[in-house]
């Protein structure tokens, strides 16, 4: 491996590392102290749901790439995968892999 | 003090994790070596950086020819919404030390921030460390395994059965929806749809990462003023 490799990947760890604790570690000073601002509280609570919708769409790239309208049709089958087994079966385990069947399926036909 | 029970309650709440994890790092082993990085490299980037879009981003840069420092610090851009996650676990977390929360710190990804959320304020607060530990240790464990796995096989796999690039990479939008629909409510059905509209219009137009902090804080924002204005 190249030093200068080493020294970027490094740097991106620390740097990684740094942006996921210190929020952490300061949001413990202050959350005791806003234990009874709600708003705030319904914030974090709405927050969770937010990012994970927001990562579902940037997740979406690969699958969809531009002018590929029948990988839409495979993502959809795929998502119905999803949809069915997460109903059945309450585990995101098996969605996950009912989601890629259906998606490898949809790619075969 | 370790509590074995609740590390391998943590162990079994990682499988979507785990199964989501095992094809994309696998795919970004095979990406590692589509760019000629090397085994070694590769599983060294995933030891170290573990976030999942930017060591694909990393590849990509480098691939490309940008020259380290830029795509260090293009790949760092990519990790800021890390910083959302601590806060947002913060309310279910109170009783955690400094200690325990400089090591969980560093296996908050996406996909572990969305399991904990949804599950970890349902424990016992005296369970929740070590719990959070043996979910971060599986999902670790498998992303590294997973980049090793792909780096040595991937390339004959696909070469040969090519088809499966495609059902590989959609595991995560398949993880990403299974935990949303988990955590769907209809109190924040509003937040979740208007950071869906927020993250589509920046992602398609090429501007990915603002759209995720968008989402996350404009969606929240726009949620709670829509519910006081009803």
């Amino acid at each position: 491996m190249k030093t200068d490799f080493i020294f970027a990947v490094l740097l991106i760890a620390v740097g990684t590392y740094l942006i996921r604790a210190v929020p952490f570690v300061l949001s413990s000073r202050s959350a005791t102290e806003k234990k009874n601002r709600t708003q705030i509280q319904l914030f974090f609570q709405l927050m969770g749901p937010s990012i994970i919708a927001a990562l579902l769409v940037v997740s979406l790239e690969s699958p969809l790439e531009p002018g590929a309208s029948s990988q839409l049709v495979n993502a959809a089958f795929g998502f119905a995968g999803v949809t069915v087994s997460r109903w059945l079966w309450n585990n995101s385990g098996i969605s996950v892999l009912a989601g890629i069947v259906c998606f490898t399926a949809a790619l075969l036909v | 003090m370790f509590s074995y029970k609740s590390f391998s309650e943590g162990l079994k709440s990682s499988l979507p994790i785990v199964a989501g994890y095992l094809p994309v790092s696998f795919a970004f082993g095979v990406a590692a070596e589509g760019a000629e990085l090397g085994t070694l490299p590769a599983v060294f980037t995933s030891l170290f950086i573990y976030a999942g879009a930017s060591q694909f981003a990393l590849v990509g840069l480098l691939k490309d020819g940008v020259p380290i420092l830029s795509a260090a610090l293009i790949t760092l851009g990519l990790n800021i919404r890390h910083s959302l996650y601590g806060p947002a676990l913060s309310r279910d977390t109170e009783n955690f030390s400094l200690r325990e929360r400089l090591l969980s710190a560093f296996g908050l990804t996406d996909e572990v921030f969305a399991v904990a959320f949804s599950r970890i304020g349902k424990r016992p607060a005296a369970t929740r460390f070590w719990w959070l530990m043996g979910l971060e240790f599986a999902a670790y464990t498998s992303w590294v395994g997973g980049t090793l796995a792909g780096s040595i096989s991937g390339v004959l796999l696909l070469s040969h059965y090519s088809f499966l690039r495609p059902a590989l990479a959609f595991a995560l939008p398949a993880l990403f929806l299974s935990l949303l629909l988990s955590m769907l409510k209809p109190s924040n059905r509003s937040a979740v749809l208007i950071s869906l509209i927020l993250a589509a219009v920046f992602h398609w137009s090429g501007h990915t990462e603002t759209g995720i902090i968008a989402a996350a804080l404009l969606g929240p924002g726009l949620g709670i003023i829509g519910r006081r204005c009803q």
